[in-house]
């Protein structure tokens, strides 16, 4: 079987907490992700909630305004950077050596210093609810309310490192992930016989790996004139505020189909394995996904139809908006494809996929709409927004994400979630998020704004604020069924097999969960859906050799310690210098660590 | 794409230590020559020239001694995706700021501290 | 058998080598990083509100000087590139050494300028000018900074027993590839800041 060698120098124990803390496993990799996302995702539900119950009833008295702006702003936050991106780089790094044909990912210490960096950025930006308070500028922080004449004390500056933090992660994670999927995949395995979660995961770590750095270089800039007195964005001095907003949306507007294309390439596994059938127009799917990455970076200033531009760049920023349309309406269509004629089996991770399409399709619906500059004038900053945005990130990256669950589960554990408590979870979200979000629609037209504290009687916005609260707290019990699911499987005996779903692509043909070493016998690879090709030739994929000699790379404790420095460095940017020599220092010796550390 | 493929760790590079010094020698050259132009009065046609010898700079440093043009043609794909998409976002914020109708607010006079004809590029592509 | 270990003359898809690829992914990612700096620096130009201004300040001739100083640590640095690669550690190493210290004048002069400015009155805090100059040239230096110390560790790696191993070709093109574009970034910035008239 599978042998490590190590050294005096480096862990060497197989088990407990050592085990996961030096882990360079994808596999422990991804778990750590998903756990520490899904907590986020739990800890950002609780936020919604609060906020929900602080808007059930006019002029509520559950929260203050101050308080109230450090919900929504820290709800967006932890949604999007530590709940969502953690999930799919859970997905991502679980899945791609495993779907491409590889034992790990091109950098495995890389990989895990990716983790460590991503839990010292969470922690250090959600520590600020007790450090003189949270960021509440919004997630998006737009200056001058971001400056230190209006947001005094240091939220806002947990926000820019808190984010600096986080984007060095994605940004190590995606360069890995990139890497590997270009550079690793199995022979026979081209990139047109990838599958299509492999596609959205590449498309989505370029995506990454050319928005971040705008979003550091502004996520700077806003340090410095805060604390440095430069005039980036205050108008006083020559400054302009809008600058912000555009460094801002050329990376958030990449970044929502960094939220989305991952759930996309989760479903199109699913609907072809619970159809029983290919997926449909596979190549049309692969280059709308391009398509969709490349139109994004042409968008951003859809988000400032407000903001006094100009009439060309309206119009333009207007026509690639409605363009962007295309490739997402050329999936929907090849999703549906997929489903017809097929034999559909109705499993939990079915009725999460076919959700995904109906209810994406209604927040894109609401999203064109936005997409021309008058209509948006109406709707911009009004709950209309919050109920497109919920449509497509709830609707659709959410509902991917617990399709990947239910369908990858016994992938991982070697257990089936129970289908009942399944199908139960997925009403209760389903029917919650609806009642949740789509009054929103009649609110948002009939005027209420967003980021509100509070909102006075009279106005007709009081019956769908209590729907939509009522809405919540179905969809949160819905999630509490799908943590009572969990822990009841996970004290079973595994049972799954290597392939419970019949399933095309490469993950299904080792061992549920995988060996370490992922593949007794790397595959070779015929066809688009492997497994399936090898089923209908009748091709056995050879034996594996008496004795296997493969080497996997030892455990480190040098990630570990690398991301301790980092998160030094972040918080002596938050205090004192000092304590950013300090993790200077630590990080430095990391680097001589992990460059001196066998890795044979 | 899925042959496998031994890495080599020499590239059989056609360049000698003896055209290395000689590139580097034209490019102290035109480094020189960018500085003259500079100073002489050459009107409108400064900026063209001065664009078009930094970019035969950049372009001989990349292809030659980062050696891209004798490397796989990915290396070039990902390189030129991150310098055109950068050179297109730097382009149009450019062109955002310099038509900023919001100048103009205010009865502020965009010539005395507004955007309006500053930004050289935008004043040179007369847009 | 398969090897899940990275190491030179390793089979990868496209045949190049993932170190080298990453390292040309990530320098993609930094054309948008110095893009936005330099799309700022041009948006605020003509912008500040009080002195001391761009006219005033750069000085085109030293400025000149530094620039040809990077463009020559470019010469020297593929000088040791080829070395490594032929297996000529001497060479290797000389011109190592001399790019170290090439690039160790060009921090010189950033530092000497930089103390120029601020004895003239500009800070970070001043105006436009200085604001967007001092993060776009200060970013750009500490890249520089990063390189100089990545290549003296590759120097004191290189006089071990085992040297750099049998990756020295690879590690020192890589190493090499971070240095031109640290060098084709001030290319950029010496023409945009320094050459076209604002």
């Amino acid at each position: 079987m599978a042998t490590a060698t190590t050294s005096m120098s480096q862990p060497h124990q197989k088990s407990g907490v050592w085990d996961w803390l030096t882990t360079v496993d994808h596999k422990k990799i991804g778990v750590l992700y998903g756990v520490s996302g899904f907590s986020f995702l739990l800890l950002g539900g609780i936020e919604a909630l609060l906020i929900r119950t602080q808007l059930a009833v006019p002029n509520g008295t559950v929260l203050d305004a101050e308080l109230y702006n450090q919900l929504f702003t820290m709800h967006a936050l932890t949604m999007i950077f530590m709940a969502i991106m953690p999930m799919g780089a859970s997905f991502f790094n679980y899945f791609i050596p495993l779907m491409i044909g590889a034992r790990d990912v091109a950098f495995p210490r890389l990989n895990a210093l990716s983790y460590w960096i991503f839990l010292s950025g969470a922690l250090i930006l959600t520590s600020s609810f007790i450090f003189g308070g949270a960021p509440d500028g919004g997630w998006f922080a737009y200056a001058p309310l971001s400056s230190e004449d209006y947001a005094v004390g240091r939220a806002m500056d947990f926000y820019t490192v808190g984010l600096v933090v986080l984007g060095l992660s994605s940004l190590m994670a995606s360069l890995n992930f990139a890497v590997t999927i270009i550079n690793m995949r199995a022979p026979g395995m081209t990139m047109m016989r990838l599958p299509v979660f492999m596609w959205m995961t590449i498309v989505v770590n370029f995506l990454l790996i050319l928005s971040l750095p705008v979003i550091t270089v502004a996520l700077a800039q806003l340090y410095f004139d805060r604390n440095f007195a430069t005039n980036f964005f205050s108008p006083a001095q020559g400054g302009d505020p809008i600058l912000w907003q555009h460094l801002f949306w050329v990376f958030g507007h990449p970044e929502v189909y960094v939220l989305i294309l991952p759930s996309m390439g989760i479903i199109s596994e699913v609907l072809p394995v619970f159809s029983r059938k290919p997926l449909f127009g596979y190549a049309a799917i692969v280059f709308a996904g391009v398509a969709i990455a490349v139109l994004g970076f042409a968008v951003w200033s859809h988000h400032m139809f407000t903001t006094g531009l100009d009439t060309v760049p309206k119009i333009v920023f207007s026509a690639s908006t409605m363009a962007i349309g295309v490739p997402t309406g050329i999936k929907i269509f090849n999703w549906l494809g997929t489903m017809y004629g097929g034999q559909i089996r109705f499993t939990t991770a079915m009725y999460f996929s076919v959700s995904f399409i109906a209810l994406f399709t209604i927040g894109g619906i609401s999203g064109v709409m936005h997409g021309s500059p008058p209509i948006d004038t109406q709707q911009q900053d009004t709950y209309f927004i919050v109920a497109h945005l919920h449509y497509v990130l709830f609707g659709g990256a959410i509902m991917g994400i617990f399709a990947g669950i239910y369908y990858w589960f016994p992938k991982m554990t070697g257990r089936f979630l129970n289908e009942t408590l399944g199908k139960i979870n997925f009403w209760l979200m389903f029917i919650g998020m609806n009642l949740t979000f789509f009054p929103m629609h009649f609110l948002g037209l009939s005027g209420m704004p967003r980021r509100v504290y509070t909102y006075d009687s009279g106005f007709g916005w009081d019956a769908w604020n209590m729907v939509a609260t009522i809405g919540s707290y179905i969809l949160a019990f819905g999630i509490l069924i799908f943590l009572f699911n969990f822990f009841k499987t996970m004290r079973q005996e595994p049972t799954a097999g290597n392939n419970p779903w019949d399933g095309a692509t490469l993950e299904w043909a080792t061992s549920s969960p995988p060996p370490e070493h992922d593949f007794d016998v790397i595959p070779e690879v015929r066809d688009r859906d492997p497994l399936w090709y090898d089923r209908d030739n009748n091709i056995q994929q050879p034996e594996p050799p008496e004795e296997n000699h493969i080497h996997l790379p030892p455990p480190s404790y040098m990630p570990l310690i690398m991301g301790f420095g980092v998160a030094l460095i972040g918080i002596g940017a938050l205090s004192h210098l000092a304590m950013t020599g300090l993790g200077v220092a630590v990080v430095i010796y990391s680097i001589w660590g992990w460059v001196l550390e066998p890795i044979d | 794409m899925s042959t496998e493929a031994q890495t080599t760790e020499s590239h059989g590079s056609p360049l000698t230590p003896r055209d290395y010094i000689k590139i580097g020698l034209i490019l102290t050259v035109i480094t020189i020559v960018e500085l003259i132009a500079s100073y002489i009065e050459l009107g409108a046609l400064l900026i063209p020239i001065l664009i078009f010898l930094s970019l035969v700079k950049f372009v001989a440093v990349v292809a030659l001694f980062m050696h891209l043009k004798y490397e796989a043609r990915i290396l070039t794909q990902m390189f030129v995706m991150g310098a055109v998409l950068a050179t297109c976002i730097l382009i149009g914020l450019l062109y955002l700021f310099r038509n900023d109708p919001t100048d103009a607010l205010g009865g502020v006079d965009p010539a005395s501290g507004g955007h309006a004809a500053r930004i050289w590029i935008g004043h040179y592509l007369h847009i | 058998m398969s090897e899940a270990v990275t190491h030179a003359e390793h089979h990868t898809s496209t045949g190049v080598d993932n170190r080298m690829l990453m390292m040309w992914i990530f320098l993609a990612s930094e054309c948008l990083f110095f893009g936005s700096l330099i799309s700022t620096y041009l948006i605020y130009q003509g912008e500040s509100l009080v002195g001391p201004l761009p006219g005033e300040l750069l000085n085109i001739p030293i400025t000149s000087a530094s620039t040809f100083v990077l463009l020559m640590s470019s010469v020297t640095m593929v000088l040791a590139v080829y070395g490594a690669q032929h297996k000529e550690f001497l060479m290797m190493k000389l011109n190592l050494l001399a790019t170290i210290i090439l690039g160790t004048i060009f921090l010189g002069f950033q530092v000497v300028e930089f103390t120029e400015f601020v004895h003239h009155g500009l800070l970070l805090s001043t105006n436009q000018f200085g604001s967007s100059f001092y993060l776009l040239t200060g970013l750009h230096g500490t890249h520089v900074g990063i390189g100089v110390i990545y290549l003296i560790s590759l120097l004191i790696g290189s006089s071990r027993r085992n040297g750099l191993g049998k990756d020295a070709g690879l590690n020192l093109e890589i190493a090499g590839l971070y240095w031109h574009f640290v060098d084709i970034v001030w290319i950029v910035i010496f023409t945009i800041i320094y050459l076209i008239p604002s």
